[in-house]
């Protein structure tokens, strides 16, 4: 319904204000005392994970192994060889094959060596074949 | 229509200022409501740490060989803020502790499932390493606070 009244408009309107101000402040008073009386609403905290350091940690003892330098006998004549040249070897001549699983079984601690193109960590060692090996936890 | 009393115009500015503040106090309440409800925390520490543990191994053992192991070594070699950061790096018999140890203590807290407003994030990593040509293990503790900041 219109009102033609000015004085009637200006006291609605005042009216309307009052009221919006009054539910407003409703409202605060509402929340201060919910917060007050049982703590401010929790807010859930999603974590983000990744599995880098898994991977870091893999790549780095991988790294580590391959460069480390053992002896061994080589037609008959003792030699100086890193644990790359010694997988190299053991994919020529698989009598390496158990002293790279002897070798493996001394260093990696928690890990097993694989060759295979998974996901993780992958060491391309140069040979005739490309050679990929990774890291598995035994 | 236009009016052309003045004191109707006042009136008519007056009336629409009133319905726009409804609108804005309505439509900001409904953004209020929604984005409190919707919305939430990400904590990001653990990527944090993750990265600050591959630096730390980079400065201890580049490429798998352990270079040079003293508390020096990993000053020189990266920044962090030793408020927001606990490091406790031990190879064989050697160990090294950089930072707030009461992170250390929180996240014991955590583990025994001790009620406390905000825990940091805590990562132990180990790695196998080369020193002189050995095979060395290096256990490595790592925990970030940066309640501020990341989370």
């Amino acid at each position: 319904m219109e009102i033609k009244n000015k004085k009637a408009q200006a006291g609605e309107l005042v009216q309307d204000t009052v009221g919006l101000v009054i539910v407003a402040l409703l409202l605060i008073i509402f929340i201060i005392i919910s917060t007050v009386l049982w703590g401010a609403p929790k807010k859930e905290i999603e974590k983000i994970a990744t599995e880098q350091i898994t991977k870091d940690q893999e790549h780095l003892s991988l790294q580590a192994w391959l460069q480390k330098t053992v002896e061994i006998e080589i037609e008959e004549e003792k030699q100086d060889i890193t644990i790359a040249e010694l997988i190299r070897l053991s994919k020529i001549n698989p009598i390496y094959e158990e002293i790279l699983n002897q070798e493996a079984e001394k260093s990696l601690g928690i890990y097993n060596y694989e060759f295979n193109k998974q996901a993780g960590s992958l060491f391309y060692i140069p040979s005739d074949e490309i050679i990929t090996i990774r890291l598995e936890i035994k | 229509m236009k009016i052309k009393n003045k004191k109707a115009q006042a009136g008519h500015a007056v009336t629409w200022l009133h319905k726009f503040l409804i609108l804005v106090i309505v439509v900001g309440g409904v953004v209020a409501v929604v984005t409190a409800h919707y919305s939430k925390q990400y904590d990001m520490r653990d990527i944090e740490a993750s990265t600050v543990a591959r630096n730390i191994m980079e400065c201890v053992a580049p490429n798998g060989i352990v270079d040079e192991f003293s508390e020096d070594a990993i000053r020189d070699c990266m920044y962090f803020n030793e408020q927001e950061i606990y490091i406790n790096i031990t190879l064989k018999n050697d160990n090294i502790a950089l930072g707030d140890e009461f992170l250390f203590a929180l996240c014991q807290a955590e583990k025994e499932k001790v009620k406390v407003k905000y825990y940091p994030s805590c990562l132990q990593e180990e790695y196998y390493v080369l020193k002189n040509n050995e095979d060395t293990k290096i256990d490595l503790f790592l925990a970030i606070k940066k309640v501020e900041k990341n989370l």
